[in-house]
């Protein structure tokens, strides 16, 4: 038996689900907006052992192999973006979600990711320490509250970006010219910059003993969100790759998207691990190895 | 230097920083991460300055971190315009989590993700954790639509509590010396300077009750043991 846990308009769950219904493997889909259709029953005795059900299913969690937990973060959802803590329905759900991340992180199952080996990604600057750890190329960065640090920061390097270093989402923007006035703001919050890398970016899907690497081509500094971004599968050099598998594995994850940039010299760098990565935004959807792998991993037993 | 990082309303750690021998601690307030003076250069940590009570310190000044909170609150951010105060709050988090991490002092306790204080366990966590080293435990059950209760609590009696407190690998309070030694494992498999763990006794068994990673600043026995720890 699979556990997927994450919304239904989720592409990565999604595609997973339909590969997972093709091949007939017993699998329960948990939309994260119906958690109150479900009830978890869960003892701890030395072993987890329990049932989780709802009208239309019950699945003893013994006979659970393998989990895949993509949730969102519940205060983002619409149907709780007007509730309070005080609400019961979202005490409810909220209670049902804290059951789902226990079991995760104890489960006797293939888990994808455990919650504790995600963590690193809640705070940036101490996993791009973990990263460097493992032989990779990190930018320069500091972190202040000093704008004049900023500004001599920005006289070393010449092009400086900043972005957000908890795991709230935030668009990757470089620092301008005419932004001495919002320097003043970093005053308020310990905020991070870092030397601009010129090059081409990468991203790198490990899933344990698998790497789908892909050429990022885009104008922007956050390729995300740019209109031009295209996207091409590759091999990377073997020593990359070989730290990449390190560096997946020293954080605990069995999947993971590692973030790395080729600058014009040819050095290669990496800027971040995403432990939950929405892979299918590299994946060609005519040709699915990454889902397809997944799958296939989570079905293993 | 030994910095306490507590909340600003946290009358018993500025009560703890006062009265610390020789003045050699300080308090740092999420107040301070609003004030203009942290830098930390990832390359080079050593050259990292850090805000506390409003004064600059070197990293390379301090010899000790006593962290008293897990993370940071919004209702501590009386700085920041109430929009912003969400963000702010995982930022400021984040951050020290990092700080604390390349500090080359010692630590009660080193930082985990999303818990400045020790490893973020849930109690079931903590029950494994004792299985592990051989404390006893009770089995525990839950149910979300539902009591959540250890299960045959059929006594109605109030149980004997019984603690122990270790710190830097030193049994410092002990209600129930047979247990020192599994205590003491059990705040190495959590890689933890501080424990304090309370059991239960009930029909003349005994078995674990919970797990507190923060030094309880009012208790005398706690903090002359930290005084003493860190003149050390």
């Amino acid at each position: 038996m699979v556990v997927l846990w994450g919304l239904s308009d989720d592409g990565p769950i999604n595609r997973v689900n339909d590969i997972l219904q093709r091949k007939n493997v017993p699998t329960l889909f948990i939309d994260q907006q119906d958690a109150l259709e479900y009830t978890f029953d869960m003892t701890f005795d030395g072993d987890v052992s329990g049932v989780i059900s709802s009208l239309y299913s019950s699945v003893r969690i013994e006979d659970v192999h393998a989990i895949y937990l993509r949730p969102y973060d519940l205060c983002q959802l619409g149907i709780f973006e007007q509730c309070d803590s005080t609400d019961e329905d979202w005490t409810r759900t909220a209670y049902f979600e804290d059951m789902m991340f226990l079991w995760s992180e104890i489960a006797n199952a293939r888990v994808i990711n455990r919650p504790s080996s995600a963590g690193s990604n809640a705070s940036k600057p101490y996993q791009l320490e973990l990263i460097r750890q493992c032989g990779l190329n990190v930018p320069a960065t500091i972190l202040t509250t000093s704008p004049q640090r900023v500004k001599d920061f920005r006289q070393k390097y010449r092009r400086v970006i900043y972005k957000s270093i908890s795991s709230q989402r935030s668009i990757v923007a470089e620092l301008g010219d005419n932004n001495d006035e919002r320097l003043k703001d970093v005053v308020w919050c310990p905020t991070q910059f870092q030397e601009y890398i010129n090059g081409t970016d990468y991203r790198v899907h490990i899933l344990e003993d698998k790497v789908f690497a892909s050429r990022i081509l885009s104008s922007s500094a956050d390729y995300r969100y740019a209109i031009d971004t295209q996207i091409e599968s590759v091999t990377l050099p073997s020593n990359i790759e070989e730290k990449c598998f390190l560096l997946s594995k020293n954080l605990g994850l069995h999947f993971s998207g590692i973030d790395l940039r080729q600058s014009q010299d040819g050095e290669w760098y990496c800027f971040e691990v995403n432990p939950s990565p929405g892979y299918t935004y590299f994946e060609d959807p005519s040709n699915r190895p990454i889902s397809h792998a997944l799958a296939e991993y989570l079905t293993q037993s | 230097m030994v910095i306490v990082f507590a909340s600003q309303l946290d009358e018993m750690a500025q009560r703890a920083v006062a009265g610390w021998p020789k003045s050699r601690a300080t308090l740092l307030t999420v107040d301070d991460l609003s004030t203009e003076g942290w830098f930390i250069n990832s390359n080079d940590v050593n050259k990292s300055i850090i805000v506390a009570s409003g004064k600059q310190y070197s990293v390379t000044e301090l010899s000790g971190v006593v962290t008293l909170m897990p993370y940071i609150v919004e209702q501590e951010l009386f700085k920041i315009e109430e929009p912003d105060r969400r963000y702010v709050t995982a930022e400021m988090t984040a951050f020290l989590h990092y700080v604390f991490t390349i500090l080359q002092c010692p630590l009660i306790n080193k930082p985990s993700a999303y818990n400045l204080t020790g490893p973020n366990w849930r109690f079931e966590e903590w029950l494994r954790a004792c299985q592990r080293v051989s404390l006893p435990i009770k089995p525990y059950h839950h149910v979300t639509h539902g009591e959540t209760n250890s299960t045959n609590n059929t006594n109605f009696d109030p149980p004997e509590i019984r603690t122990i407190i270790v710190l830097s690998n030193r049994v410092i309070v002990s209600h129930a010396e047979t247990l020192n030694a599994k205590v003491l494992q059990l705040a190495k498999l959590a890689a933890v300077q501080f424990l304090e763990i309370t059991f239960a006794e009930e029909n003349g068994q005994i078995f674990f009750c919970s797990a507190n990673c923060i030094p309880n600043m009012n208790n005398p026995q706690v903090l002359a043991a930290l005084y003493e720890n860190f003149e050390n």
